[in-house]
């Protein structure tokens, strides 16, 4: 269970309830709103912190700082110490040698044994700093974007070790990323931060569409992978009786549950199938709202009792004459969709 | 014939023994103490920083002058300081190890106070996410982390103290081997008109303050990552 109460009043006003289930938990919230500063206070780094709760308990930001590991956007660590020595103090301070070789194996750290921090870069500094974090056995880990210094690649090799890892060690995560992909590919549940306190704290898929809103709405859509033996890098996903095509460069194992995302200004309707398109994906579906915004009409369909959402412009509603409850058909390229399951 | 008449060479020993525990004593006293005041930022910090910069500012003949007033047995500080070290302080090795803390202090808290106020947090920080306690933090992370400076603090505290004049002869006088130090012990070779001494102690002087600046430099130059 992660569940959290903070209270803020310096360096900006903030009250901050979170009570979710246990494993990754995302924290939403736009720039300046406090996310950096809230993870802070839970890391036991803000000695003005009041009114500390956690899993219940009234806690002082001491214990919170035995408790809780931080692995922030630009991690501290002990220029005069070499990353051996890192490893070395912390495993026998917390007592927990014999896990060191695995994170470093799986962070791929060996070869920074012998450098001091000021020669890491940026992506190698914050694995350091993740293996130190878990090396301490934390019972809430709290990432601050980790992985806005690593490259799409090596942040999705990252990902099924890493939750793996955390599983192993039952350890719960608060993940803040700039990267919705991110948080949609590994947590279950979200918190939303606003001016002086979460706003939203609960499952993904409602979380993100209240997130993102008007700017950038998306569906995350839950399939199964199927096996793909034509080589051309498009992945064929059981979704509901239907297939869905996905363009990927990693094929994962057939049967595997994938996770998948799609902007709704990817998705076009029409009223009947298209026969004689390149399109992959052509989804039968049922309208059940219209939302009309400032920059188009958001449409909400089922389809295969998933929800996905459409944006088109009012002129396009008008032409096809949709309303509540009308049959339309869901077109998307397979790049338009994002596979999220590593 | 010696470099230096026996005289001379009992001198430099006093010296540089006076210096050593001078700079020993205030290393061991300051770090805690500007740590403390970095840390905690106490209400008084300000006072307790113009207190400190005293000895920079204050004729050296006026500390020494204040100073072997509250030496004097006749005075209630001097009485407690006589019955607490259990001997009378002026003219003795005690007072001037007394005067110079005071006097040095400036030069041990300055560089620990800047050099620990710009990297003391990120390391004690540092230590902090790695879930290291507080003792641990400022003993085996902060004090390492600021070893340019720990080093730079106690060469100029060492050699300060070696030229240190005004304020041992106030409260020390000129007693071989009990308070007769470098600076004194040139200086009355001056009156006495004996230069050839004059220099040679001169010259140590300087030898040791160039071996000083050149240790610092060597030590600033191979602490860098």
């Amino acid at each position: 269970m992660i569940d959290f109460d903070v209270q803020l009043t310096s360096p900006l006003c903030l009250r901050a309830r979170v009570r979710a289930w246990s494993g990754w938990l995302g924290l939403l919230g736009r720039s300046g709103v406090g996310k950096s500063t809230l993870l802070r206070a839970l890391a036991g780094l803000n000695p003005d912190a009041g009114g500390l709760r956690l899993n219940g308990r009234t806690v002082t930001p001491a214990l919170l700082a035995r408790r809780v590991s931080l692995v922030s956007q630009t991690p501290a660590l002990i220029d005069h110490w070499t990353v051996a020595r890192h490893l070395r103090r912390v495993a026998c301070q917390h007592r927990t040698t014999g896990l060191a070789g695995d994170l470093v194996h799986y962070l791929g750290i060996n070869e920074l044994h012998a450098l001091h921090p000021p020669r890491l870069s940026g992506g190698q500094r914050r694995r350091v700093a993740l293996a130190l974090a878990l090396l301490r056995r934390p019972r809430l880990l709290l990432l601050d974007e980790p992985f806005s210094a690593l490259d799409g690649d090596s942040r999705r090799l990252l990902y099924p070790g890493l939750q793996a890892l955390t599983r192993r060690l039952d350890c719960d995560v608060v993940l803040v990323a700039h990267q919705i992909d991110d948080i949609a590919r590994l947590c279950d549940q979200v918190a939303i931060l606003e001016p002086g306190g979460v706003s939203y704290c609960g499952a993904l898929l409602p979380g993100l569409r209240q997130y993102q809103g008007e700017a950038s709405p998306c569906s995350v859509l839950q399939g199964t992978a199927l096996s793909s033996e034509a080589g051309d890098g498009l992945l064929p996903v059981a979704f509901g009786e239907r297939t869905l095509w996905v363009r990927t460069p990693r094929l994962p194992t057939a049967g595997r549950p994938v996770r998948l995302l799609v902007h709704a200004d990817d998705v076009a309707l029409s009223a009947d199938k298209l026969d004689g398109v390149s399109l992959m994906n052509q989804l039968p579906a049922r309208i059940t709202a219209l939302t009309v915004q400032a920059s188009g009409v958001l449409v909400e369909c089922l389809c295969q009792k998933q929800s996905i959402q459409a944006r088109i412009t009012a002129r396009s509603q008008a032409r096809l004459g949709l309303r509540e409850g009308s049959r339309v058909v869901l077109l998307f390229k397979a790049s338009a969709v994002s596979l999220l399951t590593a | 014939m010696p470099w230096l008449d026996s005289g001379d060479a009992q001198a430099l020993l006093l010296t540089v023994k006076l210096a050593a525990v001078t700079t020993a004593i205030l290393i061991t006293l300051c770090l805690p103490l500007v740590w403390l005041l970095v840390c905690r930022d106490p209400r008084g910090r300000g006072l307790i920083q113009a207190l400190v910069m005293l000895p920079l500012v204050l004729p050296p003949t006026v500390l020494g002058y204040y100073l072997l007033v509250a030496f004097s047995p006749v005075h209630p500080p001097g009485s407690l300081l006589a019955r607490l070290f259990d001997r009378q302080l002026a003219f003795s090795f005690t007072g001037i190890l007394i005067g110079s803390l005071i006097y040095s202090l400036p030069f041990a808290f300055r560089p620990l106070e800047a050099a620990l106020q710009q990297n003391g947090p990120h390391l004690d920080e540092a230590g902090r996410v790695l879930g290291f306690p507080g003792w641990y933090r400022f003993l085996f992370i902060v004090i390492p982390g600021i070893r340019p400076a720990l080093v730079s603090a106690a060469l100029l505290c060492f050699a300060h103290t070696l030229g240190e004049f005004g304020v041992v002869l106030m409260i020390g006088g000129n007693i071989p081997g009990e308070t007769r130090l470098l600076s004194v012990a040139l200086f009355e070779h001056v009156e006495q008109m004996n230069y050839q001494s004059a220099n040679r102690l001169a010259l140590t002087m300087m030898v040791i303050a160039v071996v000083t600046v050149l240790v610092s430099q060597w030590s600033g130059r191979h602490d860098r990552f």
